[in-house]
């Protein structure tokens, strides 16, 4: 069975047994489907090699090149290079596992807008703040923003659990080797605080960790290098 | 032992923690009520963050149906959070 076969068997129900409102799906060239939606437009979805080799924005030319009206591509079991999220923001496309793609079948008459709930949220907040001229993705969760006159860009990666454990901390750091990351913010409403192991790790890294309320409270301040 | 015998998966990652000594495996979450988790939630309390990087590298754990959540905590962490009793974990490794 190809991963394209795999996909296409999954694409009617989520990972929860749920309908998507997908009807039927038809193959389109050798990587792509097209998933038919009861009460939306049909959904053109590349699936990509499962493989060792990340994901590349080379790759993701290549299919675009294959399959023009591709809106989400669907990596499975492979990982997926830091620069080619930006890529597919700047195209208008997703790249990402199937557990997004059921949401954007489910939620997204163009499953190529689909963003998921956190990052709706991390989102407007950022475009909303006063303090931000503009944001790209330089990853799945991590961003460069620009500020406004001689204020620093800063570069953050968002996370959402309840604890950030020391090892979390350091899998994210080390997630992100070609930016140098001026904090963590977590967008758990939740986290009241830090443990004294998660300081510890990050500080070690040069790094700030705050809750994303008060990072978007600090993006008027000047921030030291 | 419910969760190991019904989600292969888990099975698979014991068997990989099980190579690294010192490192316990606990179950928590949806996995211990539900026939049906959205999320197979795992908790590895370590002592040294190589085995959790040979663990996590191992195996695409998070693309599994259901998928593998895994949270890993130091000895002193958990001593720290009291994660075990608060989310009533199981034990299994």
């Amino acid at each position: 069975m190809t991963l394209r076969d795999w996909t296409s068997s999954r694409l009617a129900v989520d990972r929860d047994g749920l309908p998507t409102g997908v009807l039927n799906v038809l193959p389109v060239g050798a990587h792509g489907l097209k998933a038919t939606r009861t009460e939306q437009p049909p959904a053109f979805v590349y699936c990509t090699e499962v493989g060792p080799a990340a994901f590349t924005p080379n790759d993701l030319d290549d299919a675009r090149q294959e399959m023009g009206e591709l809106e989400f591509v669907v990596v499975t079991k492979r990982p997926i290079a830091n620069d080619t999220y930006a890529h597919a923001d700047d195209l208008g496309v997703v790249v990402g596992g199937l557990g997004a793609l059921h949401a954007a079948l489910r939620n997204s008459d163009d499953v190529g807008t689909y963003k998921s709930k956190n990052h709706e949220f991390v989102h407007s907040r950022l475009s909303g703040n006063r303090h931000v001229a503009s944001w790209q993705r330089v990853g799945y969760d991590a961003y460069t923003i620009e500020r406004p006159r001689d204020l620093r860009t800063l570069v953050i990666v968002t996370l959402n659990p309840y604890e950030v454990t020391q090892e979390e901390a350091y899998r994210l750091l080390n997630a992100h080797p070609e930016v140098d990351i001026d904090a963590l913010v977590t967008t758990n409403p939740s986290c009241s605080g830090f443990s004294k192991a998660t300081l510890e790790a990050v500080s070690h890294a040069g790094v700030e960790i705050r809750t994303f309320r008060d990072f978007l409270s600090s993006l008027g301040e000047p921030w030291e290098d | 032992m419910g969760g190991l015998t019904r989600w292969p998966q888990l099975g698979y990652l014991r068997r990989v923690v099980q190579t690294r000594s010192g490192v316990q495996m606990w179950l928590f979450g949806s996995v211990l009520t539900s026939q049906t988790p959205a999320d197979l939630d795992v908790l590895l309390v370590y002592r040294d963050l190589a085995d959790i990087e040979a663990i996590r590298a191992a195996h695409a754990w998070a693309e599994e149906i259901p998928p593998i959540n895994i949270i890993a905590v130091t000895v002193q962490e958990e001593s720290d959070y009291a994660f075990i009793r608060g989310a009533h974990a199981r034990r299994i490794l």
